[in-house]
């Protein structure tokens, strides 16, 4: 028989074991959270995607995970498109346009660079990571995605 | 303070900071409502009744060459449903994939206390702790996925939702600089109303690291500005990479 868990404050819910919770292990190596400190001297232009970090997260299916980053590392509050730590993909427009991207399987999680058409020099970021054990169990079209 | 469940870290006792506890009944844990995958071969958009009857917290991911990117631009969300858009018909056989949580975006939270400079590297390696399963699940198992909390792992907590309306800006009370998502109303062409959708991979979003500031949103369009409590130290895992 399985017993039910249910803690709430006023109308908010605090624990509820009919729903999962965001879950990140602390106990492997390599550690599934931490900081990537990304310093470009020059990266040549490429057609490519490169990948600048990479770890293998050792689960047996794809996880979740988010990316925040912070960009310019290490420089004055400036530019339209500075966050320290928002969640999503780095696009950087000027003066190179590229992308910092994050890429997730079964197997690993990485990092990569793309779009570097002309050559990267001097480019700092940081990139905060977590890695989840929860997972996309359900596969669903729109009209069952809730059901 | 009122009554409440804390949950220390082994060898530390519950009122020693948040720096060392497992769980906190004064911040609620993120739960899932639904994480799944959107089949969406050959669609160019479609529609998700959901039944929450608020406008939930969204994430979502890829799918780009096999692998889960994120977060995707082209999903929208309101009190009633969640949207996915495509320039053109989407010929990518891989899914979407969508996590749900039960955060409402429109309504104002606050946690109820700071207590520690930063947040934990702390966790319970030992067998001593705690472990809440998942209705059906026994605590005997080995896959974190059957646990609501586990305390050899630790999970974002939710410090604050913010909702606003047109340009703005929050300054935080946490001592360090927390991960934070920005949703802002947005004009979608062929969605009736406004839906929300995650503004951070836009360029309407700034942060000196205390204070978060909205760009260029329109008048009127509302804002919502979710901050978590971060589960660990920034600097307790860090990968120096130079190229």
């Amino acid at each position: 028989m399985s017993s039910n868990l249910l803690i709430t404050q006023g109308s908010k819910t605090l624990l509820d074991n009919t729903y999962p919770t965001w879950k990140c292990d602390v106990r492997p190596n390599p550690k599934h959270f931490g900081l990537v400190r990304v310093k470009i001297n020059r990266l040549t232009a490429f057609t490519t995607n490169k990948t600048i970090f990479s770890m293998d997260h050792n689960y047996s299916y794809t996880p979740s995970y988010i990316v925040a980053w912070n960009y310019p590392r290490g420089t004055a509050t400036s530019g339209s498109t500075r966050q320290t730590f928002g969640i999503g993909i780095l696009s950087v427009t000027s003066p190179v346009s590229y992308e910092y991207d994050y890429q997730m399987d079964s197997k690993s999680f990485r990092i990569v660079v793309s779009g570097g058409l002309l050559d990267i020099t001097d480019d700092y970021a940081e990139f905060r990571y977590l890695i989840f054990a929860e997972d996309f169990p359900l596969k669903a079209s729109s009209s069952n995605f809730f059901a | 303070m009122g009554i409440g469940i804390k949950v220390s870290l082994p060898g530390n006792d519950t009122d020693s900071g948040d720096v060392n506890l497992a769980y906190s009944s004064e911040w609620p844990v993120l739960r899932v409502i639904k994480n799944g995958e959107l089949k969406v071969l050959g669609e160019t958009s479609t529609t998700i009744p959901h039944p929450l009857k608020f406008t939930p917290m969204i994430l979502t991911w890829g799918p780009n060459g096999g692998f889960l990117n994120m977060p995707r631009q082209n999903i929208f969300v309101d009190s009633n449903n969640i949207y996915w858009t495509h320039p053109g018909t989407n010929t990518d056989t891989d899914d979407t994939s969508i996590m749900v949580f039960d955060v409402d975006i429109e309504t104002a939270f606050n946690a109820n206390e700071v207590n520690v400079s930063t947040s934990s590297s702390a966790a319970s390696t030992s067998n001593v702790g705690i472990r809440f399963t998942k209705e059906g699940k026994d605590t005997s198992s080995h896959d974190l996925r059957d646990y609501i909390l586990h305390s050899s792992t630790r999970t974002p907590l939710l410090h604050a939702v913010i909702p606003g309306s047109g340009n703005g800006s929050y300054t935080h009370d946490l001592p360090y600089s927390p991960i934070f998502l920005v949703f802002a109303q947005t004009d979608v062409g062929g969605i009736s109303g406004k839906p929300y959708v995650l503004l951070n991979n836009f360029a309407g979003v700034t942060t000196d690291g205390k204070t978060i500031t909205i760009v260029g949103q329109q008048t009127g369009y509302k804002t919502s500005i979710v901050i978590l409590k971060d589960p660990f130290y920034i600097d307790s895992n860090i990968t120096d990479v130079t190229v």
